[in-house]
């Protein structure tokens, strides 16, 4: 009996054994070996950002300005960062939509700021202003919304509260996010993202302001971000990406590894990306969107995580350049009616139409588009201007001339790729903005609403897509599109500047203007703005208070060298503050008659 | 108070009582089970082949099921922990790019960039894909976890710990993430390299799917297992049979050979060991057959022989008897020499005759032709008849004679020439060997059996010798071999008289303290006794020596299953077979008559002692040895009892005169 009980108990232990050997349900912890390190390598550190509340001191101007940088930073912490200067019963309290767009503006440096004491011991602060726009969490700064040109607010020390701090406090705070151009430019980065235009054909720049806060590992993720937010309002030229482009389950674009490959990893609607051509668009787009990424060496492209493309950058930049620059621009000025080519500095080339026709000149606009040159040429006709077109490889050997005569006119200018047919010029003459082929000398009047009439220059950028033009003495931005031979110009955008009367304008980079006007004091200045008008610099100023009648710069230097401003002024071109004269010409290209010292123009060839 | 009390506690009492019955009762049922299963496992080879290959088998079985199990267990959750884990490094691959982005905790987008890659790494909508749960924890930032459960439950301090220590570990867990009851979890963490700081990442896999694949495989090692014992127990217990069945055959034929069917034999089938056995064990029953027929018939011509031998002697005897009476009634013309050779011739005639009458009975008890001739009878009558006859032998002896009787007739159905043939033995010898003191008869009966005891005080037996007294022909002290007593026949008629009844005859004595002898009879012809009214052992008898020299012998009627009065001693159990008895007498009686046919024949004037004795001492070559010879094998007494004789037989010769006083004594037989 005892046997068979043992027999009996050992197989109900082997049962019981067996039944007890599944997947345990609870288990110690075990250790499978050591997880990866971080790089150790220090963490770059943030970048500046602006001061807080408590560095601000007890100075009430350095408060005031300091809380008008406040706003600096990632957009969606806006309002926390300027509530910070705020006293807890004054803050903003944002709603839920509220993505935190600060309002630019520009705040005289020297009596912008007016403090006034009060006998509590407060201080009223009154910021006289320019609004300058609308900075978006997309980083694109907007047009203005709002008109006030004072805005004032109290500073002070908090009411006797003990868990408030020492320090000044706003206490009465403005109603909207005020930001100073200033702390736009010393808080944020610019950073030109790029879409394509309408027909494909070239970039158009998109001008961003990345805060310097977001570490560059970020950067790529931001303007993929970006990217696939579209282009700014105003550049109705420009195309978003396909619809339904996405970053793929919502991924940020990882910081690349030793390699320095970043992958972008997209998820696009079925579809939308078929040709090998769509996608190295979408690939140019990417890669020259990120050309200001430190960390970008190999750009890998993914489209629903398959990946489609690997390219070096910069080997991929070379190959699709932005802009159908051949060389460095040349410089050419006129001389008693002649264009001749001029060096010192920028190389001489021939000029671009037969010694023939080289007569009778006042101003000229030429393009280069590799190695065809369209040739714009104003002429003098009596007391009237006459327009002169043409194109050819090298040189424009036959010309057109208007059959209209204008009592004035100012220099043409180029769109280049504007569209299929060769460029489309653009000329002001008499008060008015006239587009013309170099096929066709005869001006179209250009019509757009939104601005008023009396357009007294226009400058191209180099895409071909975006113009900017003075109209009433106030510049004005606009997008432009080729419709059926003649140009559409939408939706114009008008630029705070600092200066007034403004009598020339000229592209200076990619998304940089310069512009000619007077200052507050009517002295003759020459500006130089950025394309959304938020940050503006002096370039030249003059004592003289003779308006500057033409403007010509090479926005190129993105590339190159840059070249020197040149401009107009009672009939005389001047480059760096010195009239640009015979001894500039370059040798060989023949000698103006010897009572012609100077240049009655100059322009470049680009 | 008291009366309450006295009752309290005998309600207290009678409840123990009950308590005590039914615990007594359990475990009495729980004896009994035990006992029938003890039985079955002893008798039935069967039960107990299967059982051992049931019990090995199962734990063979059950070790290799476990193994397999085991193994299979392993094997899943290898492949699981892989799995997982495969999934962990490129889940931290993945949010270790998807960090990349980010320098502080401080920063803006952190906590977008978390859940993007949790929900990414959960790869979404967790009724689809298993519920996993991913969890990434910063430290300086609310845990980001998907889909948005909360793990504190699952996840331990340890797991935390050792992965904040920078190693990758897992832990199994149980646990309910989502309410839908309790799942098993494997929490896998691994450190994310960041710049952030400490990052770790957890998977919670829930391990549903692999728990029903360790379950079935472990379902199917067991249904297997299982089938696999049953079938081994099927399997045993077939083979068993095919072997056991031919060796209950041949039990079954050697119970039959053993109950007398000398004729039963086993069928042989085929050519294997089994038939080999039955051929063997027929050719066995066959010798032994061939052999038991051929002592039968020897046995029959002994009977025979003894029979008709008396019968012969008795015709001669008549006439002898005739002329000694004659001479015997002349004595005391003869001169006192030749007179008292009368008286001498007159008595061992007289001897001769009782002796011849007693191997004449028992001959007939040999043979089987002894009848009982069974009639109601009151035994109290028969007991005093009895003590009256030998009253006179009884005072002659000096010993008291007294008799308890029951004052109501105790009837019972026996033969009573037989019962009073009985008694008289019994008594006479307790007078003969009571060394004066007094002999007790008792006569007691209850429903279903009547006995009589009739116990001595004299020198008692020694220890054995219970069994020995009723052998033919035995005696206590050799020394007073054939010169006191009886026929030395008398007790071995008196059992025979006693087994013809169904009843039982005992004797109880030892050294010093007398012997008692006690017949039970059944009060109905043919019943069985199961117990008697008297004990065995006397009251007054030293209990430590009775444990020890108390005998029983019980008649073949009467023995097996029932166990007779006194039962309770150790020494029953040992008490001989039924089948013990019978055949050693035989010998005895077959041998010691044959002897003296020659020797008292030759020489009627020889002594007694000398006459019996001397043939068997001397003349080893007679007609005695083929008989002893051929029953040697049956012959255990005989061949003892003769040697010890026949070295008595030499001082027997100047033991002349003391015969007489011996014969003088010896009137009661033996």
């Amino acid at each position: 009996m005892s046997r068979r009980g043992i027999a009996l108990g050992a197989v109900a232990v082997l049962l019981s054994g067996l039944a007890a050997c599944g997947i345990p349900g609870e288990s110690d912890v075990r250790i499978d070996g050591r997880g990866p390190v971080a790089d150790t390598g220090p963490a770059d550190r943030p970048g500046a950002q602006p001061p807080g509340r408590t560095v601000s001191g007890s100075e009430p101007k350095t408060f005031a300005r300091n809380f008008l940088t406040a706003a600096a930073g990632e957009a969606g912490e806006a309002y926390k960062r300027v509530n910070e200067y705020i006293e807890p019963g004054a803050r903003f309290n944002p709603k839920q939509d509220d993505k935190g767009d600060i309002n630019v503006v520009r705040v005289d440096a020297d009596s912008g700021i007016e403090i006034t004491e009060d006998n509590d011991g407060t201080s009223r602060v009154t910021v006289s202003v320019q609004q300058v726009g609308v900075l978006r969490a997309n980083g694109s700064v907007g047009a203005p919304v709002q008109q006030e040109k004072e805005y004032s607010f109290v500073i002070g020390a908090a009411p006797t509260d003990p868990g408030m701090g020492s320090g000044l406090w706003v206490l009465d705070p403005p109603a909207v996010l005020l930001m100073t151009d200033d702390a736009l430019r010393d808080y944020y980065e610019e950073n030109a993202i790029y879409f394509w235009n309408a027909n494909g054909t070239s970039l158009v720049p998109d001008l961003r302001y990345l805060p310097r806060t977001v570490p560059v590992q970020r950067h790529a993720t931001e303007v993929l971000d970006w990217l696939i937010g579209g282009p700014s309002e105003w550049l109705t030229s420009a195309v978003a990406l396909p619809e339904g482009t996405s970053p793929m389950d919502n991924r940020n674009v990882p910081a690349p590894k030793q390699a320095g490959r970043i992958e972008v990893n997209l998820a696009v609607k079925a579809g939308a990306l078929e040709s090998d051509h769509d996608l190295q668009k979408l690939f140019t787009q990417i890669v020259w969107s990120l050309r200001t990424n430190q960390l970008l060496d190999e750009l890998e492209l993914k489209i629903q995580n398959q990946s489609k493309m690997v390219e070096v950058a910069d080997d991929y930049r070379r190959d699709h350049p932005l802009y159908q620059l051949n060389g460095a621009a040349a410089r050419y000025g006129v001389f008693a009616g002649r264009i001749y080519p001029l060096t010192n500095p920028g190389e001489a080339r021939p000029v671009p139409i037969p010694a023939t026709e080289n007569h009778d000149i006042v101003t000229a606009g030429l393009s280069r588009n590799g190695d065809e040159v369209a040739v714009a040429l104003v002429t003098r006709d009596d007391e009237s201007f006459r327009l002169r077109t043409g194109f050819g490889p090298g040189v424009a050997n036959s010309l057109q001339t208007s059959q209209d005569r204008y009592d004035d006119m100012s220099r043409p200018v180029w769109l280049k790729d504007a569209g299929g047919g060769g460029p489309v010029g653009l000329v002001v003459a008499e008060q008015k903005l006239w587009t013309f082929t170099a096929g066709n000398p005869n001006l179209t009047e250009v019509s757009f609403s939104g601005a008023p009439r009396g357009v007294t220059a226009v400058a191209a950028s180099m895409d071909g897509n975006r113009i900017a033009f003075v109209s009433g003495g106030r510049l004005y931005v606009a997008a432009v599109r080729p419709v059926d031979g003649g140009l559409n110009v939408e939706s114009p955008r008008q630029l705070a500047t600092s200066l007034g009367s403004l009598s020339a304008v000229d592209w200076f980079g990619e998304n940089l203007l310069v512009v000619a006007g007077l200052d507050s004091t009517d002295a003759k200045a020459i500006n130089r703005i950025n394309v959304d008008g938020s940050l503006e610099s002096q370039q030249v100023r003059f004592v003289s208070s003779a308006p500057v009648e033409a403007l010509a710069a090479d926005p190129t230097f993105l590339e190159v060298r840059p070249l020197p401003l040149t401009y107009e002024t009672n009939d005389v071109a001047f480059v760096s503050d010195t009239s640009i004269n015979r001894s500039q010409i370059a040798p060989g290209a023949g000698e103006p008659p010897a009572s012609v010292n100077s240049a009655t123009a100059s322009f470049y060839l680009y | 108070m008291a009366r309450t009390l006295t009752s309290s506690s005998a309600l207290l009492a009678r409840a123990a009582a009950t308590g005590r019955r039914l615990r007594r009762a359990g475990s009495a049922r729980v004896a009994r089970a035990a006992t029938g299963l003890h039985r079955t496992w002893r008798r039935s080879l069967q039960v107990r082949v299967v059982t051992i290959t049931l019990v090995a088998s199962s734990l063979l079985v059950g070790g290799f099921a476990y193994l397999v199990a085991d193994n299979i267990t392993e094997i899943v959750l290898d492949n699981a922990t892989s799995d997982v884990r495969t999934r962990l490094e490129d889940g931290r691959e993945y949010a270790s790019e998807q960090l990349s982005n980010h320098n502080t905790v401080a920063e803006q987008g952190l906590r977008a960039t978390l859940e993007n890659t949790v929900n990414y790494l959960a790869g979404g909508d967790p009724a689809q894909l298993g519920g996993v749960v991913v969890t990434l924890r910063v430290t300086g930032v609310a845990p980001a976890t998907s889909p948005q459960v909360d793990v504190g439950g699952i996840l331990t301090p340890g797991l935390e710990e050792a992965v904040r220590g920078g190693a990758i570990a897992h832990q199994f867990r149980t646990g309910d993430l989502f309410d839908k009851g309790r799942t098993k979890y494997l929490v896998y963490g691994s450190p994310v390299p960041t710049r952030l700081g400490q990052v770790e990442l957890y998977y919670f896999v829930p391990l549903t799917r692999w728990d029903q694949i360790a379950d079935a495989s472990r379902a199917t090692v067991l249904a297997t297992g299982f089938a696999l014992v049953v079938l081994l127990g099927l399997l045993s217990g077939l083979v068993t049979r095919l072997v056991v069945n031919p060796v209950r055959v041949a039990a079954r034929t050697a119970q039959r050979l053993s109950a007398g069917l000398l004729d039963q034999r086993m069928v042989v089938n085929g050519e294997d060991d089994l038939a080999m056995l039955a051929s063997s064990f027929n050719q066995m029953a066959t010798n032994l057959q061939r052999q038991i027929v051929r002592l039968e018939e020897m046995s029959r011509l002994q009977r025979r022989f003894t029979s008709d031998v008396s019968h012969e002697l008795r015709t001669p005897l008549t006439t002898v008897r005739m002329a000694a009476d004659l001479i015997y009634a002349e004595r005391d013309e003869f001169d006192p020499a030749v007179t008292r050779t009368a008286e001498l011739l007159h008595a061992e005639l007289d001897r001769f005759e009782d002796l011849l009458t007693d191997l004449l009975e028992i001959s007939r008890f040999d043979a089987g032709f002894a009848m009982l001739d069974a009639e109601p009878t009151d035994l109290v009558p028969v007991v005093h008849r009895v003590a009256d006859r030998l009253e006179s032998l009884a005072s002659r002896c000096g010993t008291p004679l007294r008799v308890t009787v029951p004052e109501t007739p105790v009837i019972a159905e026996v033969d009573p020439r037989r019962v009073e043939r009985i008694l008289r033995n019994l008594v006479g010898n307790a007078v003969e060997h009571g060394a004066g003191k007094p002999v007790v008869v008792v006569l007691a009966a209850d429903e279903t059996a009547v006995a009589i005891t009739v116990r001595d005080h004299g020198v008692g037996l020694k220890p054995g010798e219970e069994k020995l007294v009723f052998n033919r022909f035995w005696r206590a002290d050799p020394s007073r071999a054939r010169q006191t007593g009886g026929t030395g026949l008398g007790l071995s008629i008196s059992l025979e008289d006693a087994r013809l009844h169904g009843g039982w005859l005992e004797a109880w004595g030892a050294p010093g303290e007398g012997a008692q002898f006690r017949l039970t009879l059944p009060a109905r012809a043919g019943d069985r006794l199961t117990s008697s009214p008297l004990r065995l052992v006397p009251a007054d008898a030293p209990l430590a020596v009775t444990d020890v020299l108390s005998w029983t012998v019980p008649t073949p009627a009467g023995g097996g299953t029932a166990e007779p009065p006194g039962a309770d001693r150790p020494g029953t159990a040992d008490a001989p077979t039924p089948l013990d008895r019978p055949t050693v007498p035989t010998g005895g009686t077959l041998d010691g008559p044959t002897v003296p046919t020659g020797g008292t024949l030759d020489g009627p004037t020889a002594p007694a002692g000398g006459t019996l004795g001397g043939p068997i001492g001397g003349a080893p070559g007679g007609p005695t040895v083929p008989i002893g010879g051929a029953l040697g094998a049956l012959d255990g007494l005989a061949g003892t009892v003769a040697p010890d004789e026949a070295v008595d037989a030499v001082p027997g010769g100047p033991a002349g005169p003391r015969t007489l006083a011996d014969a003088e004594r010896s009137e009661v037989s033996r």
